[in-house]
């Protein structure tokens, strides 16, 4: 069916629109279309640098594809502070202009009063207390470990002494002595034989 | 300037090299008829204007991506009638007009535009093709004015021939009923 048929279907039906001019009554500025293809090489232009300089604009990763839900989520919680006005908890009477004052008191005001400055909670008296900790903990054991020594050097300067005060003939004949008990440990019976054999009564006497 | 074939348009842009050309002679040869044809959608000149550019800034963006399974015209066509309909939908929400109104208000638009020179029965067309509802509107401008095969206005609209003939026919019958009531 050519355009001449498919035109025939109607123009018998509606004869008066048939006869009217099909021409388009509107009009343009005059030179119009003289700078049309200009504006539109302009437009494209345009275009293509807005193109461009979205370009350089990123997303999140995934970001579009929890975009719906998150705007379904938002719409959602729209949609309960709606149905739901409010939240059913309550304050007691006054609660906020207490809490307004109460605040102000430890913030604003707080800064009229006078200010305590606490050591201990000062960086400087920490230091100070580990380095005192440090200290007497060093010299505690300094004397502790000097204590333990000087015992053991006392006694040995007094057993000197006594060696020194002593006479040698002493110490040479009691180390005779214990030489000889040692070597040879005679029975009471032997030792008294001995002492009659080699002294006479009068030394006896004497020494006795 | 002669006007060359669409086929010729499609191989020069595809060319880096001569894609500026390709567009120019693209332009040469359909602004006016896109021009006219959203300018019968939307009445207003400026209206029109915008729409002409937005039309081809879109041509320029998706011409690389065009598949020959429909003819370039016809593609024109459909890109100029989306965006036409999409800019007759957002006038109705944002001045709250009801798709009933959006012919009245076409036609206090042709009333009192200044680019109209034609005579009292060209108006009253213009008029009568306001009443009809906007899809309506568009077969009927296509075939009435553009000259255009039903299986053209299929391509452009996505509306099969069969329903669009009997669109047509439904316009013409209350465009004529219009025309002869009021005379």
């Amino acid at each position: 069916m050519n355009i001449k048929d498919e035109h025939m279907d109607w123009e018998k039906e509606a004869s008066h629109l048939a006869s009217l001019s099909r021409s388009t009554p509107y009009s343009v500025p005059d030179y119009y279309f003289d700078d049309l293809q200009a504006r539109i090489n302009q437009s494209v232009f345009v275009a293509g640098l807005m193109q461009k300089e979205k370009q350089g604009f990123a997303v999140p990763q995934n970001y579009f594809e929890n975009l719906s839900e998150q705007i379904e989520s938002k719409i959602a919680v729209e949609n309960i502070k709606l149905l739901v006005k409010e939240e059913g908890f309550k304050t007691p009477v006054n609660y906020f202009e207490k809490l307004n004052t109460a605040i102000l008191d430890q913030t604003i005001n707080a800064s009229s009063k006078t200010k305590t400055i606490s050591l201990w909670r000062s960086d400087l008296a920490k230091y100070a207390a580990a380095a005192c900790f440090v200290i007497a903990t060093a010299t505690g054991l300094y004397f502790n470990q000097k204590s333990s020594v000087l015992p053991a050097l006392t006694a040995d300067m007094a057993s000197e002494q006594m060696l020194y005060d002593i006479d040698e003939s002493v110490i040479i004949e009691h180390l005779q002595e214990n030489e000889n008990l040692n070597t040879s440990l005679a029975s009471d019976t032997e030792i008294e034989n001995y002492i009659l054999e080699n002294y006479s009564a009068r030394d006896l006497s004497n020494n006795l | 300037m002669k006007q060359v074939e669409d086929a010729e348009i499609l191989q020069k842009f595809s060319v880096e090299k001569t894609r500026n050309e390709a567009f120019n002679l693209l332009l040469n040869k359909y602004q006016q008829k896109i021009y006219w044809h959203i300018r019968r959608i939307v009445i207003d000149h400026d209206d029109t204007d915008d729409l002409v550019q937005e039309t081809f800034v879109k041509v320029w963006k998706n011409l690389a991506n065009f598949r020959s399974d429909s003819q370039l015209y016809t593609w024109l066509y459909r890109i100029a009638t989306n965006e036409s309909i999409t800019f007759l939908n957002k006038k109705k929400l944002k001045n709250n007009i009801s798709l009933d109104d959006v012919g009245s208000e076409l036609a206090e638009t042709l009333a009192s535009s200044s680019y109209f020179d034609g005579d009292k029965i060209q108006r009253k067309l213009q008029e009568a093709i306001l009443t009809l509802p906007e899809k309506q509107r568009i077969i009927f401008n296509m075939k009435y004015f553009d000259d255009m095969k039903y299986d053209e206005i299929s391509e452009v609209l996505g509306t099969s021939v069969g329903a669009l003939k009997a669109s047509f026919h439904i316009a013409v019958k209350k465009i004529e009923s219009i025309l002869i009531n009021q005379d």
